[in-house]
């Protein structure tokens, strides 16, 4: 059998699976020259890794540490920035260019880090969300609503109000939210490996006051439009209604 | 409690060692690649929110240190044309050991072009899938995989068979 240089090169990057895998496998052990060509690949890759996996022990100059450390927490006057981001995510947003799509998923991170900070304020019990693997993660009363609480349903004076439920295209449940306090948030979670993962957070507006009961009904009775466009790019059918949402709670999401 | 900006910052700071080994791998003096790594740093730092937090951290810093080493062959070409007044746009290639098979390892990377020496970097020594690579570099997945091979074979060739016992 006839196997190319970037047939074998693929195989040797661990790129090959399956019975493709398989297939490079059988002619390896049947043709001595192929085996050959493989020990010659595999040497290669060692000689590199070996010259510079000498960094990998050396202590970091602490310039590189100092370099690599963020500025300090954001204070709610950046909760103020959001806002801009969001104008300009929204003036650009027209431009359906490739480069609008990241500066908006750049535009959730941005208000999911800050808004992060912000959750991490609102309750007393702890941190809403944390940040796990590169995963923003729902957390405390967050974590405790999205599991438990249905839809419509929050007790009065609850943190947390979980807005809608559906099932994504991958198949995972989601569910929206609102969190109120001095700061407004609603995000979408959806369900990943018995956690929920927070996709999308967004500061709402008039966080001006402190709590004031009209911001909460606001953000509880409407989805912001960034919210409601995430939701409209994973939903797959309906939401639930209320009878498949507390079936799928006491299957635990899954 | 952490904050999710100290997670993200401890996050970075355990990917240094292997930025670094990125960085040398693009440029052999070790100062030039902590210099390279440390404006790369503050480049991503002051740029953090165009971080996807679906994607992979250590893909987006690498390609941020990508951008940064381009933009320094580019200076050093100007430079060179400068001073020596045109001709050599190549990256200061280390004229010892000519012959087949004396090379160092780190010599023989030297002399790759630019664009094949990423491609083996990410590949073969940072061991990120074609994909990933790709897209830091990017370019499509073939581009990726045709660039890997000639590096390889040039590497081969610069090398020698080296022993594959």
């Amino acid at each position: 059998m006839n196997i190319s240089d970037e047939l074998l090169a693929a195989f040797v990057d661990g790129e090959l699976e399956g019975t493709e895998r398989a297939r490079v496998e059988q002619a390896i052990a049947q043709d001595s020259q192929l085996a050959q060509r493989v020990a010659q690949q595999r040497a290669l890759r060692e000689r590199l890794r070996g010259a510079f996996d000498g960094v990998l022990q050396e202590a970091v100059p602490k310039r590189l540490a100092q370099a690599a450390r963020l500025a300090p927490a954001p204070g709610p006057a950046q909760v103020i920035d959001l806002a801009r981001v969001r104008a300009e995510r929204a003036r650009r947003g027209s431009q359906r260019s490739v480069k609008a799509r990241r500066l908006t998923l750049a535009a959730s991170l941005v208000v999911g880090l800050l808004a992060g900070v912000v959750l991490q304020r609102l309750s007393t019990s702890g941190a809403l969300t944390e940040f796990h693997d590169g995963s923003l993660l729902a957390r405390g009363a967050l974590a405790r609503a999205l599991d438990e609480q249905l839809a419509g349903a929050a007790p009065a004076g609850a943190p947390v109000r979980v807005g809608l439920s559906f099932k994504s295209r991958t198949g995972s449940y989601c569910r929206t939210f609102a969190v109120s306090g001095n700061h407004l948030a609603a995000g979408l979670a959806c369900r990943d490996q018995e956690q929920w993962q927070v996709l999308n957070l967004v500061g709402t507006e008039g966080a001006g006051g402190a709590g004031n009961g009209q911001n909460m009904r606001m953000a509880a009775s409407s989805l912001p439009p960034a919210l409601l466009q995430a939701v409209n790019e994973r939903i797959s059918g309906e939401p639930l209604n209320a009878a498949a949402e507390a079936k799928a709670r006491s299957d635990d999401w899954h | 409690m952490s904050s999710p900006a100290d997670l993200l910052q401890t996050r970075i700071i355990e990917l240094l060692p292997k930025l670094r080994r990125f960085a040398r791998s693009l440029t052999r003096n070790p100062h030039d690649a902590d210099d390279l790594l440390q404006g790369a740093l503050e480049r991503a730092l002051t740029h953090l929110e165009q971080w996807q937090a679906d994607t992979r951290l250590d893909s987006w810093l690498y390609t941020i240190v990508k951008h940064a080493w381009i933009d320094e062959v580019r200076a050093r070409a100007r430079r060179e044309r400068t001073f020596e007044g045109g001709g050599q746009v190549d990256d200061i290639p280390d004229h010892r050991g000519d012959a087949s098979g004396t090379l160092s390892v780190e010599q023989a990377m030297e002399r790759l072009p630019e664009d094949q020496r990423l491609a083996v970097a990410l590949v073969l020594i940072e061991g990120l899938p074609y994909k990933e690579a790709a897209q830091i570099i990017g370019v499509p997945m073939g581009t990726l995989t045709s660039r890997l091979a000639r590096g390889r074979q040039a590497l081969q060739e610069l090398l020698g068979p080296g022993d594959c016992a």
